[in-house]
């Protein structure tokens, strides 16, 4: 699988010499799964002009702060700003991060493909009287049909709305191109763990082996194949509420879809119910503490809203 | 402009706060930062807390980086997502980049960093906002540097 980056998926406001946590987390995955992490070299370029803002700034304030030191006649080692300062390509980073990364230039094709879509305001680009320049998007619009094409698919992150709108579907589906917003969308679509999925299977672990009882005939391993729509509400002193659809995996080899509702009060025992996909189980705050047993009073958190109403002048 | 009063906020019933951040300086202001209904406030250590006004009362959604108690809210890779009580994803929130982006929400993202605070492509930098109900006001329509308070919000109190 080859997994494309637009530009706005690796933005970032600091100098980076390593992968931001999100593009980590997504090379990691990658890894894992042996899948090869594509940079258009728009993307790649779009990077390296950021990075060179950030790093031109902060050279200056080094330069600064060394004059200011020998106005002052103090002491210090001579240094070079530009050895100290440097900047690292998106592709560099990612190939530090152990994924296998390709820069992809864009062809003769791939520029004529959006030099067309562009003056004749073609789909994906989305009709607009501001004279926006939408060339940029177009290339990666480009290279990323001709990977998905060439590779018999390929996922492209961007949040960019040319690539994510409804012009763009039918084509790139046609070329088996999923176009996701985020890593954690990107994630999901690998069926990989999610920081949500894996909350939810750390809830519901401890309180398996009830599930039978509700009428669920699951393995006595945990078998979760996949959690969705997973949601969490937090009540006083820890007390969690979680719901979610999750798949699992029965004990005669046939997978079921289930509501499963989760309640860890502060003390006393966890509770688990299960209900057929599609019955509605919603999440109530209330749900979170019993009605005979009022919690005690949740000094930390009560500690951290005086300190918000300190900063609203309350 | 102010709009009539019985639809309004009353300047006089809310607190004012004097508060530095994204290297704004807000001043006798009622909410620093609105985004569509809701108030990001930041604390001196950085830290974000969101408060809905949209309701007859404030609610609290995010405090200190945390999803609040009683907020429906999913983790994520960058932070979390809250949600409403139905479900619907309403906005991220990243803690490290202190960024909020909104999911279903008709609003430019946000992030507030040392010296500056982003909507979308536009940058605050180095700003005094002093007497206003608002300091920086993000609708689904555009943004504005200050200006008075929508009707129809709750008081920022929590």
């Amino acid at each position: 699988m080859k997994v494309l980056l637009n530009s706005d998926v690796a933005y970032s406001q600091r100098l980076q010499s390593e992968l931001p946590r999100h593009l980590s987390a997504l090379a990691k995955a990658c890894q894992e799964r042996d899948f090869e992490i594509n940079l258009p070299l728009t993307t790649v370029l779009e990077f390296e002009r950021q990075q060179l803002a950030i790093v031109q700034g902060e050279r200056e304030a080094l330069t600064s702060a060394g004059a200011t030191l020998d106005k002052y006649r103090i002491h210090h080692e001579d240094f070079n700003v530009n050895e100290l300062i440097r900047t690292r390509s998106l592709d560099d980073l990612f190939r530090n991060a152990g994924v296998k990364v390709q820069v992809i230039s864009p062809t003769i094709e791939d520029f004529n493909d959006a030099h067309r879509r562009a003056s004749l305001h073609l789909s994906p680009q989305v009709p607009n009287d501001k004279g926006e320049d939408e060339m940029r998007d177009l290339v990666i619009w480009a290279i990323s049909l001709r990977v998905a094409k060439l590779h018999g698919g390929a996922v492209l992150l961007s949040r960019d709305k040319i690539h994510t709108g409804e012009l763009g579907r039918v084509e790139a589906e046609a070329a088996k191109l999923s176009v996701v917003p985020s890593v954690d969308d990107a994630l999901r679509l690998f069926k990989i763990e999610t920081p949500d999925a894996k909350l939810f299977i750390e809830l519901l672990t401890p309180l398996w082996k009830e599930l039978p009882a509700q009428g669920l005939a699951v393995p006595a391993e945990v078998s979760v194949v996949d959690v969705r729509n997973a949601r969490f509400v937090r009540g006083p002193s820890g007390a969690l509420f979680a719901l979610a659809t999750i798949h699992v995996r029965l004990e005669s080899g046939a997978e079921k879809a289930v509501v499963v509702q989760l309640r860890t009060p502060p003390e006393g025992p966890s509770e688990v119910h299960v209900f057929e996909a599609g019955e509605i189980a919603s999440v109530e705050a209330s749900a979170l503490t019993s009605a005979a047993a009022p919690p005690a009073p949740d000094r930390a958190y009560e500690e951290r809203l005086e300190r918000l109403r300190k900063v609203l002048g309350e | 402009m102010r709009n009539g009063l019985s639809d309004s906020v009353k300047y006089w019933e809310s607190e004012q706060m004097n508060l530095r951040m994204g290297s704004q300086l807000f001043i006798d202001v009622q909410i620093p930062l609105l985004w569509g209904t809701r108030a990001i406030v930041q604390d001196p250590e950085e830290r974000l807390s969101i408060i809905n006004l949209g309701g007859d009362r404030a609610l609290l959604e995010v405090l200190e980086d945390e999803p609040a108690q009683g907020i429906p809210f999913a983790p994520s890779v960058e932070g979390f997502v809250i949600m409403d009580a139905q479900g619907t994803e309403l906005y991220k929130v990243s803690p490290v980049a202190k960024s909020i982006t909104p999911l279903s929400l008709k609003l430019l993202p946000v992030t507030i960093s040392r010296d500056a605070i982003r909507v979308g492509t536009n940058t605050f930098q180095s700003n005094m906002v002093s007497g206003f109900g608002v300091g920086i006001s993000v609708t689904e329509n555009g943004i504005g540097l200050g200006g008075s308070v929508p009707p129809g919000l709750a008081a920022l109190r929590v």
